[in-house]
């Protein structure tokens, strides 16, 4: 009778062990989830009125982006070497800013959203990393769209996204490593402090 | 009995040590070890194919020795668009309704088909090349002098690679390398191999064939103006959002054109 107890709290130990593992989303999984997610907030009618909130659209959209994209990772990977060389604190606020500088640039692009579909092609795994490639539909013209993924404590996380071949990592890569040949981590956080503040100005255009 | 319990307990804990050591080993700066272990290299290319890193990584990027002569260029075109081509696109879009320009960059691009039908048989890539040939027909033909693009939707019936090819990727197919970064004025990025290629494009273009080269000029510009008309906003993003413009634009195209290659 006793054996008969612990085998079967063992069996649920099993369970609960494995079915942790079967319940935590897959890359492309986890890319879907956050596009859906999305398009559900984007699509609600609430913030499709002409004069609707929607400072509280981009905060929810601002959450979901935070939620699957590891900005720590992508810093990391856009710094390169150097960052092995910049202290925790250092780190972080590098993070934070770049962060700042993505969702300023391409929030903005959201009220462009015109009920494009995604079509899922592929996904890559290799030990903790994972690529899902994508396909958007835009204007009759299909748009090669691939995410890079890692796995952290927290799942599957985002860390580049490529649109027509160009990765979003690789692109910063370039322009740092020119600053940072010349310069100090500290210069280039100062760099990326100013052009925040640049398109926080109200009235400006930064584009010019 | 017994015996299963065993197992089972040995299974159970082998499975708790594999997630404590999981858990262990996130705890260690994860970004700090992968730079270290696989520098900063993708796994996989822009088309899910495996990179190897110490291979791979010279080749992202691009030479720039004329850099002071091509920021200048890039400085003018800049300006050129703000200032000219935009406003110019603006008032066009604003005339003009999508669906009709959507229906002129059909035209163009189906009469530019000598330059993807060469080039693609340059590089011996006769099914595409093929399919070039179908398109074009039933676009002349059925479209309208391929105002609509009729197959648009239509798939070969084997996987075939991209049927866009220039001379600069004919080029590239060849084994040449990009040579050196090259910013042209109003033509914007180029390397030496694909400034090549524009040359040789020139010849497949019909527009490059009508006379006096005034008009030529004028069929381009408007080509141009109606291209631009469809993409306000692109440039402006990419802008916005970098932190040294010029580079950002140089890594953009050669990505771009990388990707272009291996399709």
């Amino acid at each position: 009778m006793k054996n008969i107890r612990t085998t079967f709290a063992l069996c649920l130990v099993l369970l609960v062990v494995t079915s942790v593992s079967a319940f935590a989303a897959g890359p492309q999984e986890t890319v879907k989830q956050a596009l859906d997610k999305a398009v559900v907030i984007l699509e609600n009618p609430k913030y499709k009125a002409p004069q609707a909130d929607t400072k509280e659209m981009y905060e929810q959209i601002r959450k979901i982006i935070r939620g699957v994209f590891d900005f720590e990772e992508l810093s990391s990977r856009t710094v390169g070497k150097p960052w092995v060389g910049m202290s925790a604190e250092e780190r972080e606020e590098f993070t934070e800013t770049f962060t700042q500088l993505l969702e300023r640039t391409y929030l903005r692009r959201i009220e462009e959203y015109n009920n494009e579909q995604v079509e899922y092609l592929k996904e890559l795994v290799q030990g903790e990393r994972a690529m899902v490639m994508t396909n958007v539909s835009h204007e009759g013209k299909r748009i090669p769209v691939n995410y890079r993924l890692t796995q952290t404590k927290n799942g599957w996380m985002v860390y580049d996204v490529s649109v027509e071949g160009v990765s979003l990592v690789k692109n910063y890569r370039t322009q740092f490593r020119d600053i940072l040949q010349n310069g100090t981590p500290q210069e280039l956080l100062q760099r990326l402090r100013e052009k925040v503040a640049q398109l926080d100005e109200p009235g400006t255009k930064p584009q010019q | 009995m017994k015996k299963l319990t065993l197992v089972l307990a040995v299974l159970a804990l082998c499975l708790m040590a594999q997630q404590a050591a999981l858990a262990a080993s996130a705890s260690v700066d994860k970004a700090e070890e992968t730079i270290l272990a696989y520098g900063d290299a993708d796994l996989w290319d822009e088309q899910g194919n495996p990179v190897t890193p110490s291979l791979d990584v010279p080749k992202e990027t691009i030479a720039d020795p004329l850099e002071g002569w091509n920021r200048v260029w890039y400085t003018v075109n800049d300006k050129l668009y703000f200032y000219l081509v935009k406003p110019l696109a603006q008032g066009y879009g604003y005339v003009v309704p999508e669906p009709a320009r959507k229906s002129v960059s059909n035209a163009v691009h189906n009469a530019l088909f000598p330059v993807r039908f060469v080039n693609c048989l340059l590089q011996g890539k006769f099914r595409e090349a093929g399919v070039e040939f179908g398109r074009f027909w039933v676009n002349t033909t059925v479209g309208i002098g391929g105002l609509a693009d009729v197959t648009a939707n239509d798939k070969p019936t084997q996987p075939i690679g991209s049927t866009e090819q220039d001379f600069g990727l004919t080029l590239g197919n060849w084994g040449a390398g990009h040579g050196f970064y090259l910013v042209w004025p109003v033509i914007g990025p180029s390397s030496l191999r694909d400034s090549v290629g524009y040359a040789g494009d020139y010849y497949l273009d019909a527009a490059s064939w009508v006379h006096p080269w005034w008009k030529s000029v004028a069929i381009k510009s408007y080509e141009r103006l109606n291209e631009v008309s469809q993409r306000i906003g692109d440039y402006e993003d990419m802008k916005a959002g970098a932190v040294d413009p010029y580079s950002a634009l140089k890594d953009a195209y050669i990505q771009y054109r990388k990707r272009k290659l291996a399709e």
